[in-house]
């Protein structure tokens, strides 16, 4: 009998149920379990960890046994920009400010669409948006989100 | 009747100019966020929680219901307007809504959605307000393994409404599960899976992951579609349904009121069954069932009615028992205790005004849906047309800095980046999320309540056998499942999801 992949799809899910189930086992491992009477706080991670195991073992025979789709191209750009973006927002706000995280926020996400030009339009737009962010989150709604952030004193 | 007494009072707490006011704006940004392409409910709800946060609370969950409401009718605009749900309960909209709206019928098909979710709406806020003290008086009999077995039905729900493998929807719930235990367990006071981060100690925030899966992810989702969408425009005028269309629609939307009305209290997504059994239920119905598919009136009419009773239902186990049947109550439950309200039986008798100003302002919201939407759908119209490429990085830059303002904190800007990758990737692989994010909010409460259940019963696991109320939930559960094993009702539930 030839062994061959039949569903990626199923095998990266089992992928992920074993590194899931993995990490609940190896970080829950001081968790104390107890009984069912007296449960501890290892109880439930312990035994879902164990059923995640079993899931992904399921998964991988059923990716070399049952048929299924390729996974497809992944958008690694958009990924990249998009999630980038997001996390250099969070780092950059309260340190440099919404005038500066917001329109990096913008200009960066825009970039993963190729339809994307900088122009003098896009620019009006970006700080028309920020504008409207710090009218309406800081002085609006008085939320601790500063303009200029703690790197400008 | 202790009922319009009940009403009454919340009318007068709904109809101060205050209430009526914020009701309003939040019927208007909710239907205006809802409307842009791949925002759903949850998403919208929670970029708008924010602005709720400094209202006293009465008013800030009138806001919320407005939001909500809206954000329901915007999500459907989307899906009759270019054929994108929001979310899975209008994704039976979309069959015969985009049909119509490419027969030059959009705002005959905006108007039906709006006339029926009123409809709706005013019948269910009915029944809730006739039911809902008997409920809390059942909800005051549940012990703790009867809690445990109503959310176990939730997930089982929430499976069997998942769009494709059944396998890989238990196994998303497993991961939700475990993602839920993530934080300062509640009996040990041990912290768990908090790799000693302050912002884990009280758990993943909700929002974050919400806001990840369904607004990051869809956003990267959208950006790898090369293929522009079209957006029907070609006539939005002859918006009201004429005589014949009444006669049609008539019976459709209350059959559809009905049933989202029963289905609605299931934990677990019973809004989107409702939508979904209202459609196959009109097309056995009808006279002319070739149509539908093509843009049959009935087949937006009936779903949206069904849908917009379910989601009003649903607020019943969530007043009631303080459990949260979707990720939209959780959201509502999430801001009813930045509120200081505990949900659960003892809001409606210890906060009266609250409760029944909550349940006016339903009514309220959704009569604002149809006076704010029957003149603004051209407007609407517009909106949605907007090309994507201007649109998303703006929601973008709404998710950012509404998912910081929750609790002011860049952790979950970065959580809410992580999950949106893990949102998009799940959905490459042929995973949905949806349960995941139910199992993830349910997560901490099923341990906290087997636990009780299981220390009153010094171990004994057939207590959710022999507790009446637990063992009637576990019978449905495996009806349930039952149903969804056998050949028969297995290719029926493929043959609905292919229709899509």
């Amino acid at each position: 009998m030839q062994i061959a992949i039949r569903n990626p799809k199923d095998l990266l899910m089992g992928l992920l149920y074993f590194l899931v189930g993995g990490a609940g086992l190896l970080f829950g491992r001081d968790y104390a379990i107890g009984t069912a009477a007296n449960m501890g706080p290892g109880f439930f991670p312990f035994y879902l960890s164990c059923l995640l195991l079993i899931f992904a073992v399921v998964s991988w025979a059923r990716g070399f046994l049952l048929a299924g789709e390729p996974v497809g191209p992944i958008a690694w750009k958009a990924i990249a920009l998009i999630a980038g973006t997001v996390i250099a927002f969070g780092f950059l706000l309260e340190r440099a400010g919404l005038a500066i995280a917001m329109p990096l926020l913008l200009v960066t996400a825009a970039m993963a669409s190729d339809r994307f030009r900088l122009d003098w339009r896009t620019g009006l737009g970006v700080v028309a948006f920020t504008a409207l962010c710090a009218a309406l989150f800081t002085y609006g709604l008085g939320l601790p989100i500063p303009v200029l952030g703690s790197w400008f004193g | 009747m202790d009922m319009l007494v009940n009403l009454g009072l919340g009318f007068a707490t709904a109809l101060t100019p205050m209430n009526l006011l914020y009701c309003f704006v939040g019927v208007f940004l909710g239907t205006a966020i809802g409307v842009l392409p791949g925002l759903g409910p949850v998403a919208t709800i929670a970029m708008l929680l924010p602005l709720t946060f400094g209202l006293p609370p009465e008013t800030s969950l009138i806001m919320l219901a407005g939001i909500f409401y809206g954000a329901q009718y915007g999500g459907s605009t989307t899906a009759i307007l270019v054929n994108l749900p929001g979310e899975t309960s209008s994704v039976v909209t979309t069959l015969d809504g985009y049909q119509m709206a490419r027969k030059g019928q959009a705002g005959k098909a905006l108007a039906t959605a709006a006339i029926g979710s009123f409809i709706a709406g005013t019948i269910a806020t009915l029944v809730i307000a006739l039911f809902a003290p008997t409920l809390a008086g059942i909800a005051f009999q549940f012990r703790p393994p009867d809690f445990f077995s109503l959310m176990v039905l939730g997930l089982i729900a929430s499976v069997v409404l998942a769009n494709g493998s059944l396998f890989h929807a238990i196994g998303m719930i497993l991961i939700g599960l475990l993602l839920g235990f993530v934080g300062t367990d509640i009996n040990s006071g041990v912290p768990r899976f908090t790799f000693d981060i302050p912002e884990l100690y009280d758990g993943l925030e909700f929002v974050a992951i919400a806001m990840g899966l369904f607004g990051i992810g869809e956003i990267i989702a959208n950006l790898e579609q090369r293929a522009e969408r079209t957006v029907s425009l070609k006539s939005v005028s002859g918006t009201l349904p004429t005589r014949e269309d009444w006669k049609r629609i008539f019976w459709p939307i209350l059959r559809g009121t009905g049933l989202g009305s029963v289905l609605g209290v299931l934990p677990g997504g019973g809004a989107n069954l409702a939508s979904f059994a209202s459609y196959a239920m009109e097309k056995k119905l009808s006279r002319h069932p070739e149509e539908f598919g093509k843009g049959a009136i009935e087949g937006v009419a009936a779903p949206e009615s069904a849908n917009n009773a379910g989601a009003q239902s649903a607020f019943i186990p969530m007043l009631t028992l303080g459990i949260p049947s979707n990720p939209v109550m959780a959201l509502m439950i999430g801001a009813m205790l930045i509120q200081g309200i505990q949900p659960g039986p003892t809001v409606m008798t210890e906060q009266p005004a609250l409760f029944w100003g909550l349940i006016a302002s339903m009514w309220i919201g959704n009569l604002f849906l149809v006076i704010l939407n029957l003149p603004l759908i051209g407007f609407w119209v517009k909106l949605v047309s907007v090309p994507y490429h201007l649109l998303y990085p703006i929601i973008l830059g709404f998710c950012a800095i509404g998912v910081f303002s929750v609790s002011n904190s860049s952790f979950d800007v970065y959580l809410m980046a992580g999950f949106g990758i893990a949102g998009y990737l799940l959905r490459k692989v042929g995973a949905e999320p949806a349960p995941m994010m139910l199992a993830l909010i349910l997560g901490a409460m099923m341990e906290e309540y087997l636990r009780r259940a299981l220390l009153l019963s010094r171990g004994d696991g057939s207590v959710l056998l022999t507790s009446p109320i637990s063992a009637g939930i576990l019978i449905v559960c495996v009806l349930l499942v039952v149903t969804v094993v056998l050949p028969a009702v297995r290719k029926r539930r493929e043959e609905t999801f292919a229709e899509e």
